[in-house]
C-alpha cells in the first residue's frame, strides 16, 4: 500500500513496453497498464541537444527555441523542456534540452489528459541524464544508448552535460552506427576541448554485441549495471532498465503538466494522508476520551470543594455575638491599679525618710500609670561641696534601697549652694 | 473536523474545571484563613464572657460602683495636705486609683506656709 512499485511503460522505436518489476511486456497502447504510471518515450520528431545561448538561464529556453526555429530544426512553434541548465559567468547559459514540436505537445498532453489514472511522460534524455547522474563522474563520459539502429548518446561529467545527439543509420549497419557515434564524440571532445574518459553502454533488448573495435577503445568502455528482466519468457539482461530506477522518485525531469504531477503526488500520498486521519481520529478520540474523563473527575473535585466551601462558610457565619466587657474590664483594671499602685502619702513618705539635714525639696511630682507610678523630685542643698555631694549620693543610694529605679539625676554646682533633679520610679 | 470539535471541546471544558478548581481552592484557603481568625474571635469572646460573667458575680460592673473624680489645683496648708493625702488612699470603703500629684514648695513663704498642689484621681466606691 505504502511502497507500490512505479509501472513504467517504455514508447521506443514505435512499439510500446510495460516494467513491472523485473517483467518486461509489449503492451499495444499505454492505456493498456492501469494505474498510475511512468511514461518513457522516445518522442518521435524531438530534437534533443545541448546548447550555449546568451541569455540570463530564466530566458535560456526561449532562445534555444528561436535558435532551433533559426537553424531549421523544427517547425513552426515548439515547446523547450530543459533536462539540465547552469548560467555561467555574464548571460552564458548552458542547456541540456528536448524539443518539441507543439502539435506533438499538444497530442502528448491531450493523452495524458485522457488517461483516466496519472500518467507522468519522461523524454528518453532524461533517462540517460539520469544514468550520467548516477555514475557521478568527475572526468567526461559518454552514455551511449544503443537501440534498434540508434545511439542516443550525451557526453558530461558530474556538474556538466557538454553534448547530446542521436545517431541514426538507416538500416542496422552496426559497424557504421557505431563509426558515426565515435566519429560524434570525437566532434564533441574538439568542440569542447576536452577527453571521454569512458564510454558508459546502456543495453536494451534489442541491443547488438559491440563490433570488433580497436584496443584503445574497447578499454574504455564500460557497462552499466544491468539486471535481468523478464520478456516473452526470455530473461534479458539489459540496464537501461536499471538506469530507469536512477530517475528520482520526485519524478523531476517529467514533461506532463503541472496538474497531473499534482494528481500523482497527491494519489501517492493518499495512504499516508489515510494513515495521518487514521492515526489523527484515533489521537483525537483518545484525547475526547481523555478530557472528557478528566473533566468529570475535576467536576466531582469542584462538586466536592463547593460543598467544603459552603460548610465553611457556614461555620464562619455561626460566630458568636460579641460581649460587651470594655466597661467592666476598665472597672477592674482601676481596682486593680489602686489596689497595687503605691498612694501618694506612701512615696512622700519614702523619699521624706531618707532625706537628711540640709537637703530641702522644692518640687515633687508623681505621674501615675497603669505600668506604676513615675516621680520627679527637684530641691537644693544648703551644705558645703563635700558633704552636699556626699548626701546627695547616699539619698540616691537610699532611694535605690527602696527598689525605686533611677531614671536620670542631676547634680548641679551653683555658688554656695547644690540644685538637685532626680527622675525615678516603682512599676507596679 | 467533527473529532477535532469534541476534542477541542472535551480539552477546552477540562482547562475550564481545570481553572474552575484553582479558583476555588485559593477561595477554599481563604475561607480556612477567615475561619481560623474567627475562631480565636469566638475564643476571645469565650474568655470576655466568662470574664463578665465572674465580674458580674462578684459585683464588679459599673452600675454597682461609683466613680468619683477629684481634681484639684491650689494652694494648700500642710495640715490640709496631709489630710487630703491621708484621704487619697484605699480604705476598707473605697479604693482610690491616683493620676497625678505635684507639689511645689514656694521659696519664702509670708504668713501661714502654704504649698501648691496639683492633685488628680479616682475614688471608686462599692455601691453594695
Amino acid at each position: 500500500m505504502f511502497r507500490e512499485p512505479i509501472k513504467y511503460a517504455i514508447e521506443l522505436d514505435n512499439a510500446v513496453y510495460s516494467l513491472l518489476e523485473n517483467t518486461l511486456s509489449a503492451v499495444k497502447d499505454v492505456k493498456e497498464l492501469k494505474g498510475n504510471k511512468w511514461v518513457i518515450s522516445d518522442l518521435h520528431d524531438t530534437v534533443s541537444g545541448t546548447a550555449n545561448v546568451q541569455a540570463p538561464e530564466k530566458y535560456a529556453e526561449i532562445i534555444v527555441r528561436k535558435k532551433l526555429l533559426d537553424s531549421g530544426e523544427l517547425d513552426g512553434t515548439s515547446a523547450v523542456f530543459t533536462h539540465w541548465k547552469k548560467q555561467k559567468e555574464g548571460n552564458a547559459t548552458d542547456v541540456f534540452f528536448t524539443a518539441l514540436p507543439s502539435r506533438l505537445v499538444e497530442h502528448n498532453f491531450e493523452r495524458i489528459k485522457k488517461d483516466d489514472s496519472c500518467f507522468l511522460l519522461f523524454p528518453l534524455y532524461t533517462v540517460l541524464h539520469a544514468a550520467l547522474k548516477d555514475l557521478s563522474p568527475e572526468k567526461p563520459v559518454s552514455i551511449m544508448f544503443q537501440h534498434d539502429r540508434f545511439v542516443d548518446l550525451i557526453i558530461g561529467t558530474k556538474e556538466k552535460v557538454y553534448h547530446a545527439h542521436r545517431c541514426t543509420i538507416p538500416d542496422q549497419q552496426i559497424v557504421s552506427m557505431w563509426n558515426m557515434a565515435f566519429a560524434e564524440i570525437a566532434a564533441a571532445e574538439a568542440e569542447n576541448n576536452i577527453v571521454v574518459d569512458k564510454y558508459c553502454l546502456l543495453t536494451w533488448i534489442d541491443s547488438t554485441p559491440l563490433p570488433e573495435l580497436p584496443e584503445k577503445i574497447k578499454q574504455k568502455f564500460i557497462y552499466f549495471q544491468e539486471e535481468p528482466v523478464m520478456y516473452n519468457d526470455e530473461i534479458h539482461h539489459i540496464s537501461f532498465t536499471r538506469a530507469l530506477r536512477m530517475l528520482q522518485p520526485s519524478g523531476s525531469g517529467c514533461i506532463s503538466p503541472r496538474i497531473e504531477k499534482v494528481s500523482y503526488y497527491s494519489k501517492k500520498c493518499l495512504p499516508f494522508m489515510t494513515l495521518f486521519l487514521f492515526l489523527s481520529t484515533i489521537f483525537l478520540a483518545g484525547g475526547y476520551f481523555y478530557y472528557n474523563q478528566k473533566s468529570k473527575h475535576l467536576g466531582r473535585t469542584s462538586a466536592e470543594l463547593k460543598n467544603r466551601m459552603n460548610l465553611l462558610s457556614s461555620e464562619i457565619n455561626r460566630t458568636e455575638p460579641a460581649v460587651d466587657h470594655k466597661n467592666i474590664l476598665s472597672l477592674v483594671q482601676n481596682l486593680f491599679t489602686a489596689k497595687r499602685t503605691l498612694p501618694y502619702k506612701k512615696v512622700i513618705n519614702d523619699v521624706s525618710g531618707i532625706l537628711s539635714e540640709g537637703i530641702i525639696l522644692d518640687r515633687l511630682s508623681l505621674d501615675y500609670s497603669s505600668e506604676g507610678v513615675k516621680a520627679v523630685i527637684s530641691g537644693k542643698i544648703k551644705l558645703p561641696f563635700e558633704m552636699a555631694r556626699k548626701e546627695y549620693q547616699g539619698f540616691i543610694k537610699r532611694l535605690k534601697n527602696m527598689k525605686y529605679k533611677i531614671r536620670d539625676d542631676d547634680f548641679k554646682v551653683k555658688i554656695n549652694k547644690y540644685n538637685f533633679n532626680v527622675e525615678f520610679e516603682k512599676k507596679i | 473536523m467533527i473529532g477535532a470539535g469534541f476534542f477541542l471541546s472535551a480539552k477546552n471544558s477540562c482547562i475550564a474545571e481545570q481553572s474552575k478548581i484553582t479558583a476555588m481552592t485559593r477561595q477554599l484557603k481563604r475561607l480556612n484563613e477567615i475561619k481560623k481568625t474567627a475562631e480565636e474571635k469566638k475564643q476571645a469572646f469565650s474568655q470576655a464572657r466568662k470574664f463578665v460573667e465572674k465580674a458580674e458575680a462578684l459585683n464588679l460592673t459599673g452600675k454597682n460602683w461609683a466613680k468619683d473624680r477629684i481634681n484639684l489645683d491650689q494652694s494648700v496648708t500642710f495640715s490640709e495636705l496631709e489630710q487630703l493625702l491621708n484621704q487619697c488612699a484605699n480604705s476598707p470603703d473605697y479604693y482610690f486609683n491616683p493620676k497625678f500629684l505635684k507639689i511645689t514648695v514656694p521659696e519664702k513663704s509670708s504668713g501661714m506656709a502654704t504649698i501648691k498642689l496639683k492633685l488628680r484621681g479616682t475614688f471608686l466606691t462599692s455601691l453594695n
